[in-house]
């Protein structure tokens, strides 16, 4: 009789953990995206070693050119069709954050918290709730050509916004016409408008203590804009004064990354990737890295690339589990070692890990007195950046508004009045 | 035959089941693909619509009443409308010279046609980029040229201006084989006995294009020409790849397009997109009944 | 005979002019596709030098040859085959029996219907894709070889131009035809489709080209690499900080060659199928 139910009950038993078993084999399978394509095999890798451990899950890659992910962002997060792990920089997360995404779970957001340098949570925290996971971040930083400050004469770079004017001046060549060959300094005046307006930002308003947008403080989470004031003034002043009175570069010269590369610019203000782009565009190059100069204020941004889940990924544990194996040591190591992408985990030896590019330590190494200045994550942002690029470059064209202190007053003025009207338009405007 | 019917050619009931047999599937897939999509923008551009929140509240012509007083849509279009005369005059002519010099039958007719049409295989993005290096100023090679022949080097990208200019030659240049191999199906179709009629008469070739080849031609002209507005009213990839990229490229050049464009993906603003989709749907239906107005008239 | 000599050497410097002119303008025409070509060859090195060389310095085979073993890459070139053959093969044939109805008949409402379809291509894509798009997913198109096909089986330039061609054939054909009991199809597959075999050839080598060249559709309706059409795998070429110009020249070489060798191979179907036809009253 006992032996009858005691066999019952361990079939019962056996059936269930059979069960059970079957649950948890069932195989899952993973899309993520990114908008980086050069680092396709990067992640293929690190899926492939994920896959390694946790047999039951696969990840598949997708990459896209940046600006078409955006576009299928846009298309597919509202209609539920997206990847379920989406590994975005935080201003294309703006929109969907707080309405499509979901929240870190709690043992990977305490995990995250005690390795994570704390600067670079910002764009991720909506009040308690940590909607994505930074896990990397690239800085606005200045470069220039160590064999061309040199041959200038000049001990090292320019510590602030006075210097940094004076060597460029020092550095620029120009031919027999006068056109430049080389910028003493390489700016940003084409392109993609937001991304001008971003350089402007950086550039011009950060060392003046400006701002692009300011919060109310009236009204917390309304805003106005944040150049319409001195700073303003000064910064879209040292574009004209730098283009047209001591005429460091011109329109028709090559800009950005590859002028530098190729000689053709002395400084550059840019992020960390130029260095990935430098080693094999210009592998012999002389170049050094430095903080941004100060004026009255030594500010600048930072970028963090983010891993988000939306809300409709079917399997969200999986997903997470995936971001959370991404996130360790050893997988972080590799990513600082293999493609020169900063970490934001402030537990890494990146003295021994970027040995071979040493320029990438100017974004780990602070200067005390840098503030970094971040984004306001307003969807309506991106627009407004858009908007505001296309205005000032049309304004830097302007030849006669250098030096002419009352029609820059004015074109500000302008320029601030447009930016109030977007943000009235959000419903998002207050003093 | 069919006497006092006009051009009815068959019997009408076999006539109707084959209409109908065509055209019920080819409509319904054009409503499906093409109309209700559309529709459904049309409608979109009387909403509050934001690709980020939905289709929100019915706000009337806010939309358009804000497109017509926003000086962004005033330069498109006018970029827009210069960018369409310009391509369309030069690669139509161009079309129909070389359409007309290969139908001489020279040596290598086949070889100049393969040549000429190539452009048209390539393929948009890779296109661009390949225009873009050579018309950077110091590395491009075209600058390279021009200062190897004595001439001063053009600042191909640096001006919106000139930033046009250069996507209308890319443009130009990418399709005058297009344009080439349609007017050749026409010059083609006529027939021998025409030209021979004209060289015993005597006439000069100039006298023979004008009065015999040209008039003949007129239904492919005027479907070229269509063809050619209606497809550079639409322009937008040239004008992204070079004019809106990442880095470098040319100054930026707004078309109907490419505003359409940045109001949808970058101020998420679908609903102002669509009233401008249907101001370019006007504009572009305006054009085309113009010009076949013009055509009728000739007659 | 000092007359004859003068028309005939006058012809002579007529054809000379000719060449150089079509010389010269094939060149210019055909440069960028050369630099393509060059720029394939050329290791990244060598791009990104201040100052550009014609040709390169060292065949760089090294591209062509990753590319050829990328089974990535292979697979985009089979999706973009598939895609564009079948949405060619549909849209063409729907274009000649629909241009054919739209030229040779009467019927009510036809004038408006015609407009109807001639008014669709007045819309650029990417102001209708949205909604297309939300209909895709309900339909479960999304990363489907019937959701990259499906918005090109109808092509209204494709009725348009077979309808301005199959006008000019002759009425006198087909009511012989007619008086001899043929029934509509073989009408048209027997008289329209043999004599507008130039128009149609054309019409699908044009077809081919757009859907081959097409990436905007792809990229929002595929979400996974293996659905990927080549235009769009070349996209991922461009990094957002790096390009790397060599592996993206390559990839658009090797994709031209289908295209080419379409336009090539038919190109005789265009000539030889007008002067076929006997056409002309």
């Amino acid at each position: 009789m006992r032996r009858k139910s005691l066999a019952r009950a361990t079939t019962a038993i056996l059936l269930a953990v059979a069960c059970l078993a079957q649950v948890q084999a069932k195989p899952v399978k993973l899309t993520l995206w990114s908008g980086y394509p050069d680092l396709q095999g990067f992640y293929e890798s690190v899926a492939k070693e994920f896959t390694a451990q946790n047999p039951d899950i696969t990840v598949e890659v997708q990459t896209f050119a940046l600006a078409d992910l955006d576009k299928k962002l846009g298309m597919s997060i509202p209609s539920k069709t997206s990847a379920d792990i989406l590994e975005l920089i935080s201003l294309y997360s703006f929109p969907w954050a707080t309405k499509y995404f979901s929240e870190v779970p709690a043992n990977l957001k305490k995990g995250c918290l005690d390795v994570v340098n704390k600067t670079y949570l910002h764009d991720v925290m909506y009040g308690e709730k940590m909607m994505g996971l930074p896990f990397c971040f690239y800085s606005e930083v200045l470069y220039y050509n160590k064999d061309m400050l040199a041959e200038a004469g000049l001990k090292g770079p320019p510590d602030t916004i006075e210097q940094l004017v004076d060597y460029a001046t020092k550095m620029t060549k120009r031919d027999a016409d006068g056109n430049v060959v080389r910028s003493g300094i390489s700016l940003r005046f084409a392109g993609n408008p937001s991304g001008t307006c971003e350089k402007f930002w950086a550039f011009g308003l950060m060392p003046f203590g400006g701002d692009i947008l300011a919060e109310s403080a009236k009204k917390p989470g309304k805003f106005h804009n944040g150049f319409d004031n001195e700073a303003g003034r000064k910064a879209l002043g040292l574009y004209l004064d730098l283009i047209y009175k001591h005429k460091v570069t011109d329109f028709n010269i090559k800009q950005d990354s590859d002028a530098f590369a190729q000689g053709k610019a002395a400084m550059l203000e840019r992020e960390q990737w130029v260095v990935g782009t430098l080693k094999t565009a210009a592998p012999g190059l002389n170049y050094g890295a430095s903080a941004l100069p100060k004026g009255t204020a030594r500010n600048t941004f930072a970028i963090t690339r983010n891993m988000f889940v939306p809300k409709a990924a079917k399997d969200q544990a999986a997903a997470w589990k995936f971001v959370s194996f991404f996130y360790s040591k050893p997988i972080m190591e590799r990513m600082v070692r293999e493609t020169g992408w900063l970490s934001t985990r402030a537990d890494l030896d990146y003295k021994a890990l970027l040995k071979e590019s040493p320029q990438l330590l100017a974004g780990i190494d602070n200067p005390p007195d840098l503030k970094f200045i971040w984004q306001k994550r307003l969807t309506i942002e991106n627009g407004i950046m858009t908007k505001m690029g296309e205005e000032i470059t049309k304004l830097l064209r302007d030849q006669g508004l250098q030096g002419n202190e009352a029609k820059i007053r004015e074109e500000i003025h302008k320029l601030g009045a447009i930016v109030d009207d977007m943000l009235k338009d959000s419903d998002l405007y207050a003093e | 035959m069919n006497s006092g019917r006009g051009k009815r050619l068959f019997a009408d009931r076999e006539e109707a089941s084959f209409i109908l047999a065509v055209l019920v599937p080819t409509m319904a897939a054009f409503l499906v693909i093409r109309l209700a999509p559309i529709a459904e923008t049309f409608v979109g551009s009387f909403f509050n619509w934001s690709l980020v929140d939905g289709f929100g509240r019915f706000v009337g012509v806010r939309n358009y009443v804000r497109l017509f007083a926003d000086k962004t849509f005033y330069s498109s279009f006018v970029n827009t409308i210069n960018f369409t005369v310009f391509t369309t005059l030069f690669s139509v002519v161009l079309g129909l010279l070389f359409a007309c010099l290969l139908n001489r039958k020279p040596r290598f007719s086949t070889l100049y046609e393969t040549i000429i049409f190539v452009p048209v295989v390539l393929t948009f993005v890779p296109v661009c980029l390949v225009w873009m290096w050579l018309l950077d100023w110091e590395s491009g090679f075209v600058n390279v040229a021009l200062r190897a022949l004595g001439l001063p080097r053009v600042s191909w990208l640096a001006t919106p201006t000139m930033s046009m200019v250069s996507v209308i030659i890319v443009s130009v240049w990418k399709v005058i084989g297009y344009n080439m191999i349609i007017f050749s199906v026409g010059l083609k179709a006529i027939p021998r006995e025409y030209y021979e009629a004209s060289a015993i008469d005597g006439s000069s070739r100039w006298t023979v294009f004008r009065r015999v080849t040209l008039p003949l031609l007129k239904p492919i002209t005027l479907f070229v020409t269509v063809m050619a507005v209606i497809n550079n009213l639409k322009v937008f990839t040239q004008v992204y790849v070079m004019t809106m990229g990442k880095q470098g490229g040319g100054a930026q050049v707004d078309v109907l397009v490419s505003d359409i464009y940045t109001r949808s993906f970058v101020y998420y603003r679908m609903g102002s997109a669509s009233a401008e989709a249907m101001v370019l749907l006007v504009v572009v239906l305006a054009m085309t009944a113009l010009q076949f107005r013009l055509a009728r008239e000739d007659e | 005979m000092a007359v004859a000599i003068s028309n005939r050497s006058r012809r002579a410097m007529g054809a000379a002019l000719l060449q150089a002119f079509l010389v010269v303008s094939s060149v210019v025409i055909i440069f960028p596709f050369f630099w393509m070509i060059s720029t394939s060859l050329k290791s990244n090195l060598e791009i990104f030098r201040p100052s550009p060389t014609l040709f390169p310095e060292r065949l760089f085979t090294e591209n062509y040859a990753k590319l050829l073993a990328d089974s990535s890459f292979l697979r985009f070139y089979w999706n973009s085959i598939v895609v564009s053959v079948v949405g060619t093969a549909l849209s063409t044939f729907s274009s000649m029996i629909a241009g054919f109805v739209f030229a040779k008949f009467r019927f009510p409402a036809k004038n408006f219907l015609f407009f109807l379809v001639l008014a669709t291509l007045m819309v650029p894509f990417q102001c209708y894709m949205i909604p297309l798009y939300s209909m895709s997913v309900g339909l479960k198109l999304i990363d489907t070889y019937t959701g990259l096909i499906f918005p090109i089986v109808i092509s209204s330039f494709g009725i348009f131009f077979i309808r301005q061609n199959m006008q000019s054939i002759p009425d006198s054909l087909i009511e012989a035809a007619k008086i001899d009991g043929a029934s509509i199809w073989r009408i048209f597959f027997t008289i329209m489709m043999p004599l507008s075999m130039s128009s149609g050839v054309a019409l699908a080598i044009f077809q081919f080209m757009t859907a081959w060249g097409d990436f905007i559709w792809p990229l929002i309706v595929t979400n996974s690499q293996k659905m990927f059409v080549l235009e769009l795998g070349l996209t991922r070429f461009r990094g957002e900080f790096v390009d790397d110009y060599g592996l993206m020249m390559t990839g658009s070489t090797l994709g031209i060659v289908p295209v080419l060798i379409v336009f090539l191979f038919f190109r005789r179907y265009i000539i030889e199928g007008v002067t076929l036809s006997g056409m002309k009253a």
